[in-house]
């Protein structure tokens, strides 16, 4: 299917001030505007059924949440003395939430092909529906930059007394940085597609999706352990060129002209962050949105054309009724649904970097020699297990969303049990992915600590413990399985909730394990009957509230 | 059979269904018509219990759809209007999916799901996606997947959707015999020849209210009109064809 390529001129009318200057990349400003309109109409607008209060209250609830992720930046902007290292923090941290939402929610928005079946056949050109498209990734992106920067910004006004020009400096930095951001994962995207075949191009999405997160994800630790940070009052950081080839610092540099340094190595790195903003922007007027329409017209217009693959996840031959049929549907969609799968993957490069970041400060130690005193070591190893806990929430969010969703009159309209369905879906969740999951670590964590017994022992509770985690999720969130429809934004903000008190008792428990469990092989044996009990009266308890929980539910589309 | 009582569903402030009542004995093909948005879709939520009423009650197969949905869900066959369908499976993996929900014996549903793409011309892909699979094949599927555990009654909103002109014959004969049988067959459907030509008693219902009830020949007697299509344009709205056409072909020029 190929878009036609006219473009209507308004009334007839040459085009004027900005959209004369859009003319020129083949963008209708008309057409833009209206498309872009639609869009957040259909983003914002609450699903049937809902009231708009609903959805009011979700965006405050998300503002909230960047609001409180932004503080910390802003205490670091008050208090750090050297602007150049607080703005560097900062603005990793900016982008690195920018390129998590991007890659994690919105990247998959503008190579996806489903609202191409209705706008397709109109008059738009290949520029002016990827225009579009790219306008509201940034709307989004720049209000998370707005909601997450706004305590660092305000702070840079009164960091060293009133100081206007730092203040203001401080706003083109974190958009530029969040734009830049924006642009450059989506022209990875973009441009991976125009040489992937379509065949092959969701799974080449997913995998470039994870490599891209454990870069990001990679950056954001790494960086801090190599400027070596010691406290707040004292930090202060000595540039050196290759620094320079950071991002963040590009944009830092515009707070360090603000207060009057002018070398080199702030003009330098300054005038790289504008290259970068321009240079991204002109591939993508200029270059990739030119064959966007073909695209997404091979995107909506590829079948797989293979036979389904025998590469399977077990069924469980006895497993009847509910169990397997949610056995089938999380095989098959875990094979071909791309979002659900990169949800699934996307732990492991996570893992991958705190066990870096473990062996790196100390942390894989076998807590059952000694206990992990040394507190960045603990600090190091607490990521690794808040990683265990990190997962179920993932898994759950991205089995009750999916593009599916529509399907799911199957499961409103047979005589299914509900309750059996979700917990179906719980019991297969931890089989399928976190058991391999785990198992894997239990390997892993062998080599480190010299013992097969210590670890698998170690990850035995760590499992029942994820268990009770996961039991928790879906008593929160109980949902049918693929059954909700995907929200832009929300998959972060309850994944970021999970992280932050899900880690906490994490930590404490870990700790716990190291000082008063593991050296009395008594007490181990009692803490793990304890939770295996735990684990049974869970479940227990949650099917009683999933019975009354899932008896509400109504079919979503 | 089905039986709806003041049945009404609200969203927000729209009034989407209003108070229908009827009754569809076994073995009767009834034709549920409405022009678009007239509360149709929303009236088969109900009764297939994918919505919850807001006020009235129904029984479908005996049961109570609001107290024994499960009972209820036992007995029914459903194709959605919107063909909706999870196409990361094979034809054969998802007529298994929906024997798991129905608590079907997997062996034998296996023998009658292969039975029922046969009888569709599926045989042949069964082993494909449903992704692959054209806008007919997916509402084969659909119709497969609402007949292979034997309902006693069907809910079909649209189900000749894409079908080729054999496939779509094939159906409405399967829907005759199984009438015959004594399944109740609950009809949706804007092709009202086809309704005219296989429904025992048509419904016609406009902004979420009953406007009309009785067989094909009754309605046409009662609204002073030769067929279906011309009485139902005259209920819902259009009164009088030649003169909105007119007004449209007008407004076309003037533009």
């Amino acid at each position: 299917m190929e878009a036609p390529t006219a473009r209507p001129r308004g009334n007839g009318e040459n085009p004027r001030g900005i959209a004369r200057l859009l003319a020129r990349f083949d963008i209708d400003a008309t057409q833009w505007r209206a498309l872009v309109i639609a869009g957040l109409k259909l983003d914002f607008r609450a699903p049937l059924g809902q009231s708009a209060a609903r959805g009011t209250q979700r965006l405050i609830g998300q503002v909230a949440m960047y609001l409180m992720l932004g503080g910390p930046l802003g205490v670091f902007a008050l208090f750090v003395p050297d602007v150049f290292l607080s703005g560097s923090l900062a603005l990793s941290a900016i982008m690195f939430f920018i390129a998590s939402a991007v890659l994690v929610e919105f990247a998959v928005v503008v190579i996806s092909p489903l609202d191409y079946d209705v706008l397709g056949y109109q008059p738009i050109s290949s520029s002016t529906y990827f225009a579009a498209r790219f306008a509201n990734v940034l709307f989004y992106t720049t209000a998370i930059t707005t909601a997450i920067g706004i305590p660092a910004i305000a702070a840079y006004f009164f960091a060293r007394g009133f100081n206007p020009i730092l203040g203001l400096a401080a706003i083109p930095a974190f958009y530029f940085a969040s734009t830049v951001t924006t642009l450059a994962v989506i022209v990875a995207y973009v441009g991976i597609a125009q040489v992937v075949h379509p065949h092959r191009l969701k799974r080449a999405f997913t995998y470039l999706q994870l490599v891209a997160s454990f870069a990001v994800y990679g950056a954001y630790f790494i960086l801090p352990s190599i400027f070596k940070l010691k406290t707040l009052g004292t930090l202060t950081i000595r540039k050196s060129p290759w620094m320079l080839l950071y991002p963040p610092t590009w944009f830092a540099s515009y707070l360090d002209l603000a207060v009057g340094r002018w070398s080199l190595l702030e003009i330098v790195p300054a005038l790289a962050g504008l290259a970068a903003l321009a240079g991204l922007a002109w591939l993508s007027a200029a270059r990739l949105s030119l064959n966007y329409s073909e695209l997404l017209s091979r995107q909506a217009a590829a079948s797989e054309g293979q036979r389904a693959t025998r590469r399977r996840l077990p069924r469980f031959r006895l497993a009847r009724g509910e169990q397997r049929a949610i056995a089938l549907l999380l095989g098959a969609q875990f094979r071909h649904d791309q979002r659900f799968r990169l949800t699934v993957l996307s732990i492991v490069p996570l893992t991958l970097l705190y066990l870096f970041m473990g062996v790196r400060e100390g942390g894989l130690q076998d807590p059952f020699l000694q206990p992990i005193l040394q507190p960045r070591a603990a600090g190091n190893a607490f990521l690794l297990y808040f990683a265990m806990v990190m997962f179920p929430a993932m898994l759950m969010a991205g089995i009750t969303r999916s593009d599916a969703y529509r399907a799911a009159w199957v499961f409103f309209v047979t005589p299914a049990r509900r309750a059996d369905l979700v917990v179906a879906v719980k019991n297969l969740a931890f089989v399928y992915f976190l058991g391999p999951y785990l198992l894997g670590l239990a390997l892993i964590l062998t080599y480190f600590f010299g013992s097969a017994l210590h670890a698998f022992l170690h990850i035995v509770v760590e499992a029942l413990i994820v268990n009770l985690v996961l039991l928790l999720v879906v008593a929160l969130q109980p949902g049918l399985p693929f059954s909700q429809p995907p929200q832009k934004g929300k998959t972060s903000g309850w994944m970021f909730m999970v992280m932050i008190v899900g880690g906490a008792v994490q930590s404490v428990s870990t700790q716990v394990l190291g000082f008063a469990v593991y050296p009395y092989p008594v007490v181990l044996a009692g803490v793990i009957a304890f939770l295996l009990a735990a684990g049974v009266l869970g479940q227990w308890l949650l099917r009683r509230r999933l019975e009354k929980a899932t008896a509400d539910l109504e079919f979503a589309a | 059979m089905i039986e709806a009582r003041g049945l009404g569903r609200w969203f927000g402030t729209l009034h989407a269904v209003d108070t229908l009542s009827f009754d569809v004995p076994p073995g009767e093909i009834f034709g549920f018509l409405g022009p678009n948005g007239a509360g149709k879709s929303t009236t088969v939520k109900m009764l297939t219990g994918m919505l919850r009423p807001s006020y009235g009650t129904a029984r479908v197969a005996g049961f109570d759809i609001a107290s024994q949905p499960l009972e209820v869900k036992r007995r029914i066959g459903y194709v959605p209007e919107s063909g909706a369908i999870y196409d990361s499976l094979t034809g054969t993996e998802y007529l298994e999916l929906v024997a798991s929900l129905h608590h079907l014996d997997l062996a034998r549903a296996r023998v009658r799901a292969g039975e029922l793409l046969q009888l569709f011309a599926l045989a042949q892909d069964q082993d494909r996606r449903i992704a692959e699979y054209s806008k007919g094949m997916r509402q084969k599927v659909l119709l497969a997947a609402a007949l292979l555990h034997n309902p006693d009654i069907l809910f079909l909103d649209e189900p000749l959707t894409g079908l080729d002109a054999n496939a779509a014959l094939m159906v409405k004969e399967l829907l005759r015999s199984l009438a015959a049988q004594g399944k109740t067959i609950f009809f949706c459907s804007h092709i009202l020849e086809v309704v005219e030509r296989i429904c025992s008693r048509i419904m016609i219902i406009n902004k979420g209210a009953t406007i009309i009830e009785g067989d094909a020949a009754n309605i046409c007697a009662q609204t002073g009109t030769t067929s279906l299509e011309q009485a139902f344009s005259q209920l819902t709205g259009i009164r009088d064809v030649a003169s909105v056409t007119r007004d449209f072909l007008a407004a076309l020029e003037n533009s």
